[in-house]
């Protein structure tokens, strides 16, 4: 009961934050840059104001229905080496901040 | 138990959000629907959490220069970046809630703050894991050697014995 009631109190507070995020989002004018509904990307809007031309395939941004199980590998670890490295610095910058020793070769 | 259900749920989070951060390999179906059931991991998470960060906020202001502040706020950058996420994936979501029968008027600023907030959690994390990286160890080492070590000590007085023979 007592794990209920916590899990749906941190739910209710990320549906919150949640809903406040968006309607603060979608409440934003659309002349901001970056907020406009067709895109934020300028290379958009000089297309859109482009003649009309027969248009190319659309090109491949990566975002398919198809599992690539060595992309997603290649992906996993790239981002695996990434933390690893960035919590290596953290690490050390703890230890240096509590004046612990970066390595103890004493044995216990 | 506790540390080992701790530790489980935090690999499950880890490999998740590995897969979930390249959605063109994992493909957009899997990438909405993995991510969006992680929702009650994460939930779980932080509610095993729940006794630790409610003594910090308590006493934050007590002794506020201690390591232990610096993770607080960390969690809690943590839980607004995996919020962000959640809510920017929906804003922009291809499969899971049009399934569902709900349509978000989408804009284009919400993919660029889901590309934003996958990266800047990423990055979270692994100042997450560099401050409890004793804790890790720890529970790496009472799950995956502890066990061995004691078979090891419970086998020793035999091979003491076949030694003695």
């Amino acid at each position: 009961m007592k794990f209920l009631t916590r899990f749906f109190t941190v739910l209710a507070v990320a549906c919150v934050f949640g809903f406040g995020l968006y309607y603060g989002i979608q409440s934003l004018p659309d002349d901001l840059p970056g907020i406009s509904q067709g895109g934020s990307n300028p290379a958009e809007h000089v297309l859109q104001s482009a003649p009309q031309q027969p248009l190319a395939p659309p090109a491949r941004d990566g975002r398919m229905d198809e599992i690539n199980i060595g992309r997603l590998l290649r992906s996993m670890a790239k981002n695996l080496i990434l933390i690893s490295i960035l919590a290596c610095f953290t690490i050390l910058a703890v230890r240096v901040l509590n004046k612990k020793p970066l390595i103890n070769f004493r044995k216990k | 138990m506790k540390i080992k259900l701790n530790f489980w749920i935090d690999v499950a989070i880890l490999c998740i959000f590995l897969v979930a951060m390249e959605p063109g390999a994992s493909g957009v179906f899997i990438h909405e629907w993995l991510t969006t059931s992680a929702v009650a991991i994460l939930i779980v998470h932080f509610v095993l959490h729940w006794e630790w960060f409610m003594t910090l906020t308590a006493r934050f202001f007590v002794k506020l220069w201690h390591s232990s502040r610096l993770n607080y706020l960390l969690s809690i950058a943590l839980f607004l970046g995996f919020a962000t996420l959640m809510v920017s994936g929906f804003a922009i979501s291809e499969k899971v809630l049009p399934t569902l029968g709900v349509e978000l008027a989408g804009r284009g600023a919400w993919k660029r703050i889901h590309d934003l907030s996958a990266n800047l959690t990423l990055l979270i994390i692994a100042l997450h894991i560099g401050l409890r990286w004793e804790w890790v160890w720890a529970a790496f080492k009472k799950i995956f050697v502890a066990p061995f070590v004691k078979e090891r000590k419970a086998d020793s007085p035999v091979l003491i014995e076949e030694d003695g023979l």
